[in-house]
C-alpha cells in the first residue's frame, strides 16, 4: 500500500528533517519567527500550522507512531521542531483551544487521506464541523476560519484525484467506496452552499494569502535585522520566498538608498533563477512538493520586482538591461508555443519595448550587442569603452520577432468576426511603429545581419494591403498619433512616461487576485504611437525601401520571401507582367519545393494573387495556368493555409493537426476563396469550351482543366438542375449558355455572381469578361454550328455577338488559319463560304484509333525504359536539352525554359507549394509553350498528340497496318512520320530540339528489335 | 512422361502432325445452314470424323442445341445424339467443334479451355470457326483452328506469367495455328455436281462482290479494333502496375536488409545471436500477372488488322476497276 510505502520512506527522511530542522532551529533560535516564515515559505502545508504552531505538539502525543510519522513529516516539520522541548504545558483561551480542535480534526482526516480510509474521513468530517460550530460560537467571529476551509478544498482535491484514479476506485473496499460516494456528495453540497462557496474560492485563488499578510508584519520587524546577513543569505536562498521577501525588502527602501551595485546583484539573481530552473535538482523537487501554483505567481513577482527596479535602476545602461530583462520575463508569462500570448500582456511588452526604444534613441552611445557576454559581475557603473560605446547585452530582434509571432498567434486565435479582432488589428501600427524603430536603430549602428530581419517583418506586414487598407492604417496611425500627442499635452512628463505610468497601473492592477480585472486592466493600456513615427506615403515605396534591404543585406531565405512578398505585392496591385517576371526571373519555382512551409504557403499566395491579377487583366490563360495547379490540387485551403481541409481520407495524428493550425493565416490576410474560385472556373471555363467545341469526339483528347472537367461532368448528370446558387452552379449555368454561344446569357449568370464586389476594379473586371465572353463565344459558335452553313455573313455575326466588325474579323480569320474553321472569306459578299469537309465516320474512328496506338506506344516505351533502366531519363534530359535549345531559338526563350522545369518538376514535390506553371507569354502562344513545357517530361510526342491528326494519317493509316509483323514496329515510323509533320504546327520551342533527338532513338529502339 | 516403350508402341501417332482439315462437303454445308440461321447469336456444334495420319477427316456433324432454347440437357443431348448416330452407322467419333463467330471474333479465354478439355480425350481436335459475316462479303469463312502443343502444355502447368511464356519461346503467334482446309465430296456428289452444270461463274451475275459500300464493315471492324486496343491498354496497365510494385517491393526489401544489417551488427557487437537474413513472412513474392490475355487480344487484334487489310485491299482493287471502267465508259 502506498501509506506504508510512505512510512518506511519517511522514516529516514524525517530524521533528515529532524536533523536539518535541529540545526535550522538551534542557529535561527534566537529569531525563530524569522525561521517560522521561511519554512512555511517553502511547504505549502505548513501554513496552516503557523497558526496551530504552538499546540502543534498537543496532537503529536496522542497519535499512533507510523500514520503519524508520514503525517509529521507531510503535515508540517515545525511540529517535531518544538518536539524535543519536551511537552510544555500551554495555557490556552478558550478561543484557541477550539481552534485547536478544530486543526486537530484536520490532521487527522489528512491522515486519513493518506491511507485513504473514506469510511473514516467520513466520521471526522462531521465532527470538524460540530468543532467548527462550536469553535464559532466561542469565537463569534463572521468568518470561517482559515483552517477549515483549507481543509474543505484539500478534501475537495483529494476526492477528485481519486474519483479520476479509476484504478484505486476499482481496489476499494465496498464500504469504502460507499462512503466516498456520500462525502462527494456531502462536499459537493457543502462546498457549494453559499456559506462557503466564497470562502472556498477565495481560498483557492490565493492560497498564501494569509501567509503573506501574517509575513508582513513579522518581515517589518526583521528586514533591519535581516539587511546586515544580507550577503550570506542571498546566496542560501533562492527560493522564491525569498525573492518575494526581497521585494519588500526593497520596496520599502528609499529609492535614494539604493545603489547600483544592489540593482545589479539583484537583476542577478533574477537572471539567475529564471535561467535555473531547470537545472537546480533540490529546488525543483522542492517546488514540486510544495506547490504546483506557485510557479505562475514566481513569474509574475518577477515581472514586479523588475518593474520596480527599472524605475530605481541607476544610469541608463543599467536600466536597459533591467528592462531587457523585463521583456524577457514578461515573455516567459505567456505559456507555451501552443498559446498565445494575452493581449494586455502583449501591450506591456510593446511599452517596454518602446521605452527601450526611446532610452536607446535618446542615448546613441549605449549598443545594444547580443554577442557581448551578459554583464555577470559587474558591481560599478560599466564605463565607455575605447570607442565612446556602452555595450549592454541584448537581442531586440529577438524580441520584435517574437512580438511579431505573438501577435500573429493572436490573430490566428480571435474569432474574426469579433470586435476583439479588430481591436487586436489596431495595434499593429504600434507594432510597426517599433519594428521601425528597431529597424532604424540597426541601421544606425551598423547592425547588417539583423536589419534585413526586422525589415522582413516589415514587410509581411506590408505586403498583403491594398491601397485602401494601407491608407486606412496611415490614417489610423496618424489619428492614434494626435491622441497620443493630446494625451501627452495633459501629461506633461511626455507620452513615454504616460505609457510607463498606464503600465505601473496595469502592474499594479496584475497584483489584484482577479484575473479578469487584471485583463481588462491589461486591455485598457493605451499604446500610444510614438510621435515620431510615420508610414510612408505608399505602401509600394514602402515595400520597395524594405525589399531593398533585404536584398542587399538578407540571406537566402530572406530574401525569397522578400521576393514573394513583392510579387503577391506588385499582383495586388495589378502590375501582373512585372511581377511575373520577377517570379520567373528570381527562378523561384524550381526550388521552393525545397523550402520551409511557411515559405512554400507564401509562394502560393503570391501565386493565387498572381493568377487574380492576371484575370483582372483580362490574360486568361496566364490566370488560368496560375490558378489550376492550386485550385485542381483540391486541397487549396491546406495550400494557402486559410483553412483546414476536412479530409475524409486522411487521419492527421494530433500533432500534424497542431503544426497545420499553427501555419494558418489570419483572417485578414485571407484571399478571398470564392473570388480564386470564380476565377479559376471562369478562366477554365472560356478556355475549355471552345477546345471542347472544336474536338467533339474526343473530348479527353485535350483536357485542360479536369477540375473543370470534372464539374461539368457531374453538372451534366443532374437530372434537374435548379438555379444557380453556388460559385460553381453560376460558372456552370454560364458554361452551359457559352457552349450554344449564347454569349449573354453566360454574361448573366457570372456577372450574377457576387465575388465580384470583392473586386475593387468591378466594372472594368466585368467588361473584360463580357468581351471575352463574346469572344469565346463566338469561337464556340463557329465550331459547333459552321458545318450547317454553306456561308455566314459577317453583319450577322457582328448583331449576334454585338462585336464590332473588325474584331469578328481578327477572330474568324485567326481560326482560319489555324484550320479551326474550314472557310474562307468572300470579300465582295461579306460572307464566310464554307468549305465543310466532314470526316467519314471510318475516318474519325481510325483518328481514335490512331490516338489510342499512340497512347499504347507511349506506355509500352515507359515499360521499357522501366526494365533497361535509366532510358527514360536520358529521355527526359535529352527531351529538357531540346526544348531548351529551341526555346533560346524562339523569341521567348526564357519561358520556355522555365516550362520546360516545371514540366520535369512535376509530380515530385510535396503537396504544399503544388503550384508550379508555365507562362506563356500571349493568348495565342500559350498552346505552344504548353507543348514546349511538356517537352520536359514526354519528348515530341505531346507535341504530336496535341496537334491532333491530320488528312494525311486518316489515308496513310490502313496501308501501314496492313503489313505484318510487330505493332510497335509499325507505329514507330508513323510516330516519327507524325512528329516530323506536327512540327511546324506544334511547339514553338519545343519542336525542334524534341524531333531531333527523336530520330536517333527512335532508331535505336527498332535496333533492339522491340 | 514418355517412356521408351511408348514410344515403340505407339511411334505413329505420337509424331504425326495435323497438316489439313478435310472436311466433307455436307459438314460444310450444315455448318453455314446452322450459322446462318442462328446468325446474331453464337451456336456451336460437334464435329465426326476420323483422324487418318496428317489429315483430320470431318465426316459428319451436328449442332448443339442454343443454351436458351433448353440449358441442362446440353451434355444428354451429345450423349442420344452419340448412340443415335451410332445406331444408324456414321462415324461417331468426335473430332472436334464448330462454332459460329462474329467479324472474327473467337480468340477467348473459354476457347483455349474448351480446347483444353476437348485435348484431353481428343490429341489433336481441331475448331472450325465459321464467320458467316465474312461468308456474306464474298470471302471463305471458314477457318480450322488448333492450339499449338507447346502452348497447351504451358496453360496445363498454368505458366501463363510473362516470363514463363518468354522462356519457352511462345509469342502469341503460337496460341493458335490455322490449320488448312480441304473440302471433300463424295465421287457421287462430284458426279452430281457436274451433272447439274451451273453457269459459269463470270456470268452468274455474281455482283455481290462488287458492292462498292464496306464503309460499314470498316467501321464495324474499326470499332472492335478499338475495343481490343482498350483491353490492351488495361492489360498494359496492369503490367506497369506490377512493375511498379515489383519494383516498391525491392526498394522496401532493400531498406529492410539494411536495417537488418545494421542491426546485426549491433547485435554481434552486443554478443547476441544475429537475426535471420531473410523474412519470408514479410515480402511475399507478387503474382506476375497472367499474359495470356494480352496474347488473346494481340491475335484479336492481328486479327482485325488483316481484315481491314484484307478489306481495304479489295476496295482498293475495285476502286481501280471502277475507274479504269468510267475511263474505258468516257473513250
Amino acid at each position: 500500500m502506498a501509506s506504508r510505502f510512505w512510512t518506511a520512506g519517511s522514516d529516514s527522511d524525517e530524521e533528515e528533517v529532524d536533523a536539518s530542522e535541529e540545526e535550522n532551529s538551534s542557529s535561527e533560535e534566537e529569531s525563530s519567527s524569522s525561521s517560522s516564515s521561511s519554512s512555511s515559505g517553502s511547504d505549502s502545508s505548513s501554513d496552516s500550522d503557523s497558526d496551530s504552531d504552538s499546540d502543534s505538539d498537543s496532537d503529536s502525543d496522542d497519535s499512533d507512531a507510523p500514520k503519524k510519522g508520514a503525517a509529521r513529516f507531510l503535515a508540517g516539520s515545525d511540529s517535531d521542531s518544538d518536539s524535543d522541548e519536551d511537552r510544555r504545558v500551554v495555557l490556552k483561551s478558550a478561543k484557541d483551544k477550539r481552534f485547536s480542535e478544530l486543526t486537530d480534526t484536520c490532521d487527522e482526516i489528512r491522515n486519513k487521506m493518506k491511507i485513504n480510509d473514506w469510511s473514516a474521513i467520513q466520521g471526522l468530517f462531521d465532527e470538524l464541523n460540530k468543532r467548527l460550530e462550536r469553535a464559532r460560537k466561542v469565537s463569534e467571529a463572521v468568518g470561517t476560519p482559515r483552517v477549515y476551509v483549507r481543509m474543505c478544498v484539500e478534501l475537495e482535491d483529494f476526492l477528485n484525484d481519486t474519483l479520476a484514479n479509476k484504478d484505486l476506485k476499482k481496489k476499494m473496499s465496498s464500504t469504502n467506496a460507499k462512503a466516498l460516494n456520500t462525502m462527494r456528495q456531502r462536499l459537493k453540497k457543502h462546498n457549494t452552499s453559499d456559506e462557503f462557496a466564497e470562502a472556498v474560492t477565495k481560498f483557492r485563488e490565493n492560497p498564501q494569502e494569509d501567509e503573506e499578510e501574517e509575513e508582513e508584519e513579522e518581515e517589518s520587524s526583521s528586514s533591519s535585522s535581516e539587511s546586515d546577513t544580507d550577503g550570506e543569505r542571498e546566496e542560501t536562498e533562492k527560493r522564491p520566498a525569498g525573492a518575494a521577501k526581497k521585494k519588500d525588502k526593497l520596496l520599502t527602501m528609499d529609492s535614494a538608498e539604493i545603489t547600483y551595485e544592489m540593482v545589479a546583484k539583484k537583476l542577478r539573481e533574477i537572471v539567475t533563477s529564471r535561467g535555473r530552473k531547470g537545472t537546480d535538482k533540490q529546488e525543483q523537487l522542492r517546488e514540486i512538493v510544495t506547490s504546483r501554483g506557485r510557479k505562475g505567481t514566481d513569474k509574475q513577482e518577477q515581472v514586479e520586482m523588475l518593474q520596480f527596479l527599472a524605475n530605481v535602476a541607476k544610469g541608463v545602461p543599467q536600466k536597459l538591461e533591467v528592462l531587457l530583462q523585463l521583456v524577457g520575463s514578461l515573455f516567459d508569462l505567456s505559456p507555451g508555443i501552443s498559446n498565445y500570448m494575452k493581449v494586455g500582456l502583449w501591450k506591456r511588452c510593446m511599452l517596454v519595448m518602446l521605452e527601450i526604444m526611446d532610452t536607446l534613441q535618446a542615448n546613441e552611445a549605449i549598443v545594444l550587442d547580443d554577442s557581448a557576454e551578459p554583464s555577470e559581475e559587474r558591481t560599478a557603473e560599466p564605463v565607455a569603452g575605447e570607442d565612446g560605446k556602452v555595450r549592454v547585452w541584448g537581442n531586440l530582434v529577438a524580441f520584435v520577432e517574437r512580438l511579431d509571432d505573438e501577435m500573429f498567434k493572436s490573430l490566428q486565435v480571435i474569432d474574426p468576426h469579433t470586435h476583439e479582432y479588430m481591436a487586436r488589428l489596431r495595434d499593429e501600427p504600434v507594432f510597426l511603429a517599433l519594428s521601425q524603430k528597431v529597424h532604424d536603430y540597426l541601421a544606425r549602428i551598423g547592425d547588417v545581419r539583423n536589419q534585413p530581419k526586422v525589415a522582413l517583418r516589415l514587410i509581411e506586414h506590408f505586403y498583403y494591403k491594398t491601397d485602401a487598407v494601407y491608407d486606412a492604417m496611415r490614417k489610423l496611425t496618424m489619428l492614434q498619433q494626435e491622441e497620443a500627442a493630446a494625451s501627452a499635452a495633459a501629461h506633461p512628463e511626455g507620452a513615454v512616461a504616460a505609457a510607463s505610468a498606464a503600465a505601473e497601473t496595469a502592474a499594479a492592477a496584475n497584483t489584484s487576485n482577479e484575473p479578469g480585472e487584471e485583463q481588462t486592466a491589461d486591455d485598457k493600456v493605451a499604446l500610444p504611437v510614438p510621435l515620431d513615427f510615420s508610414m510612408d506615403e505608399s505602401s509600394t515605396a514602402a515595400m520597395k525601401r524594405l525589399v531593398g534591404i533585404v536584398f542587399t543585406h538578407g540571406d537566402e531565405r530572406a530574401k525569397a520571401r522578400a521576393m514573394l512578398c513583392t510579387i503577391y505585392h506588385k499582383a495586388l496591385h495589378g502590375d501582373f507582367h512585372s511581377a511575373r517576371d520577377m517570379l520567373l526571373m528570381s527562378h523561384l519555382q524550381d526550388n521552393v519545393m525545397l523550402m520551409d512551409i511557411s515559405t512554400q504557403i507564401l509562394y502560393n499566395r503570391s501565386m493565387a494573387q498572381l493568377g487574380l491579377a492576371a484575370f483582372r487583366l483580362g490574360l486568361i490563360s496566364e490566370a488560368h495556368s496560375c490558378l489550376q495547379e492550386l485550385y485542381g490540387s483540391g486541397h487549396i485551403k491546406e495550400l494557402l493555409a486559410q483553412g483546414m481541409a476536412m479530409g475524409k481520407f486522411q487521419d492527421k495524428t494530433p500533432e500534424q493537426e497542431l503544426l497545420e493550425k499553427r501555419r494558418q493565416m489570419p483572417f485578414h490576410m485571407h484571399i478571398s476563396m470564392e473570388l480564386l474560385e470564380s476565377s479559376c472556373l471562369i478562366s477554365a471555363m472560356l478556355l475549355e469550351v471552345p477546345a471542347m467545341a472544336s474536338s467533339p469526339l474526343s473530348v479527353k483528347k485535350r483536357v485542360i482543366s479536369k477540375s473543370f472537367h470534372r464539374i461539368l461532368d457531374t453538372y451534366n448528370r443532374q437530372t434537374f438542375t435548379g438555379p444557380p446558387e453556388t460559385v460553381r452552379d453560376h460558372i456552370m449555368a454560364a458554361t452551359r449558355a457559352l457552349m450554344r454561344g449564347d454569349w449573354s446569357g453566360a454574361y448573366g449568370a457570372v456577372s450574377a455572381l457576387t465575388v465580384w464586389q470583392l473586386v475593387p476594379q468591378r466594372e472594368s473586371v466585368l467588361d473584360m469578361l463580357k468581351k471575352q465572353l463574346k469572344e469565346e463565344a463566338l469561337r464556340t459558335y463557329l465550331f459547333s454550328y459552321s458545318a450547317q452553313y454553306r456561308s455566314l455573313s459577317l453583319d450577322q455575326l457582328c448583331t449576334m455577338f454585338e462585336m464590332d466588325e473588325k474584331a469578328v474579323y481578327s477572330i474568324v480569320s485567326k481560326m482560319m488559319i489555324a484550320e479551326d474553321l474550314h472557310g474562307s472569306w468572300d470579300q465582295p459578299t461579306r460572307t464566310i463560304v464554307m468549305h465543310s469537309i466532314e470526316a467519314t465516320k471510318v475516318q474519325s474512328l481510325a483518328g481514335q484509333f490512331a490516338d489510342k496506338a499512340t497512347l499504347m506506344v507511349e506506355l509500352n516505351e515507359r515499360a521499357y525504359a522501366f526494365r533497361t533502366g535509366g532510358l527514360r531519363d536520358d529521355d527526359d534530359m535529352g527531351g529538357g536539352g531540346g526544348g531548351r535549345r529551341g526555346g533560346r531559338r524562339g523569341q521567348d526563350g526564357q519561358w520556355e525554359d522555365d516550362g520546360g522545369h516545371g514540366g520535369r518538376g512535376r509530380g515530385r514535390g510535396p503537396r504544399l507549394g503544388a503550384a508550379r506553371m508555365g507562362l506563356g507569354q500571349g493568348g495565342q502562344d500559350f498552346g505552344g509553350h504548353r507543348r514546349g513545357g511538356g517537352g520536359g517530361g514526354r519528348g515530341d510526342r505531346g507535341g504530336f498528340r496535341a496537334s491532333g491528326f491530320s488528312s494525311n494519317m486518316t489515308s496513310g493509316l490502313p496501308d501501314r497496318f496492313q503489313r505484318r509483323g510487330p505493332y510497335r514496329q509499325q507505329a514507330n515510323p508513323n510516330m516519327q512520320a507524325l512528329g516530323s509533320i506536327s512540327r511546324p504546327g506544334g511547339g514553338v520551342g519545343g519542336g525542334p530540339g524534341g524531333g531531333s533527338y527523336n530520330r536517333p532513338l527512335g532508331g535505336d529502339r527498332r535496333d533492339r528489335g522491340l | 512422361m514418355t517412356t521408351v516403350a511408348d514410344l515403340l508402341k505407339r511411334p505413329d501417332v505420337k509424331e504425326t502432325v495435323l497438316k489439313t482439315v478435310q472436311l466433307d462437303g455436307q459438314v460444310v454445308l450444315k455448318i453455314m445452314q446452322h450459322c446462318d440461321g442462328a446468325q446474331p447469336s453464337i451456336v456451336t456444334g460437334q464435329l465426326l470424323g476420323l483422324d487418318v495420319g496428317q489429315t483430320m477427316e470431318v465426316t459428319d456433324c451436328f449442332p448443339f442445341p442454343s443454351p436458351e432454347d433448353d440449358g441442362d440437357s446440353s451434355t444428354n443431348y451429345q450423349l442420344d445424339m452419340m448412340r443415335c448416330l451410332r445406331e444408324v452407322n456414321v462415324d461417331n467419333n468426335t473430332v472436334g467443334w464448330y462454332q459460329s463467330s462474329v467479324l472474327g471474333q473467337y480468340q477467348t479465354q473459354e476457347m483455349i479451355e474448351t480446347f483444353i478439355s476437348y485435348h484431353d480425350s481428343i490429341k489433336k481436335c481441331v475448331c472450325i470457326v465459321y464467320d458467316p459475316q465474312r461468308q456474306q462479303r464474298g470471302q471463305l469463312g471458314l477457318r480450322a483452328i488448333r492450339l499449338k502443343d507447346s502452348f497447351i502444355e504451358l496453360f496445363k502447368e498454368q505458366k501463363l506469367t510473362g516470363k514463363d511464356l518468354r522462356e519457352a519461346g511462345v509469342g502469341w503467334r503460337d496460341v493458335f495455328v490455322e490449320v488448312p482446309i480441304k473440302i471433300h465430296n463424295s465421287s457421287l456428289a462430284q458426279a452430281l455436281i457436274a451433272d447439274l452444270n451451273p453457269a459459269p461463274g463470270a456470268t452468274a451475275g455474281d455482283l455481290e462482290r462488287l458492292s462498292l459500300a464496306n464503309a460499314g464493315y470498316l467501321s464495324k471492324t474499326m470499332a472492335n479494333l478499338i475495343e481490343c486496343m482498350d483491353d490492351m491498354l488495361a492489360e498494359q496497365g496492369k503490367v506497369s502496375m506490377y512493375h511498379r510494385n515489383v519494383a516498391r517491393q525491392q526498394q522496401q526489401m532493400a531498406a529492410w536488409l539494411q536495417k537488418r544489417n545494421q542491426e546485426n551488427i549491433a547485435r554481434r557487437a552486443a554478443g547476441e545471436e544475429p537475426l535471420p537474413e531473410e523474412d519470408p513472412v514479410l515480402f511475399k513474392p507478387i503474382p506476375e500477372p497472367s499474359a495470356l490475355d494480352q496474347y488473346l487480344v494481340t491475335s484479336q487484334i492481328a486479327g482485325y488488322c488483316d481484315m481491314l487489310g484484307a478489306a481495304a485491299e479489295k476496295g482498293m482493287a475495285k476502286m481501280y476497276l471502277v475507274q479504269a471502267a468510267q475511263k474505258a465508259a468516257q473513250h
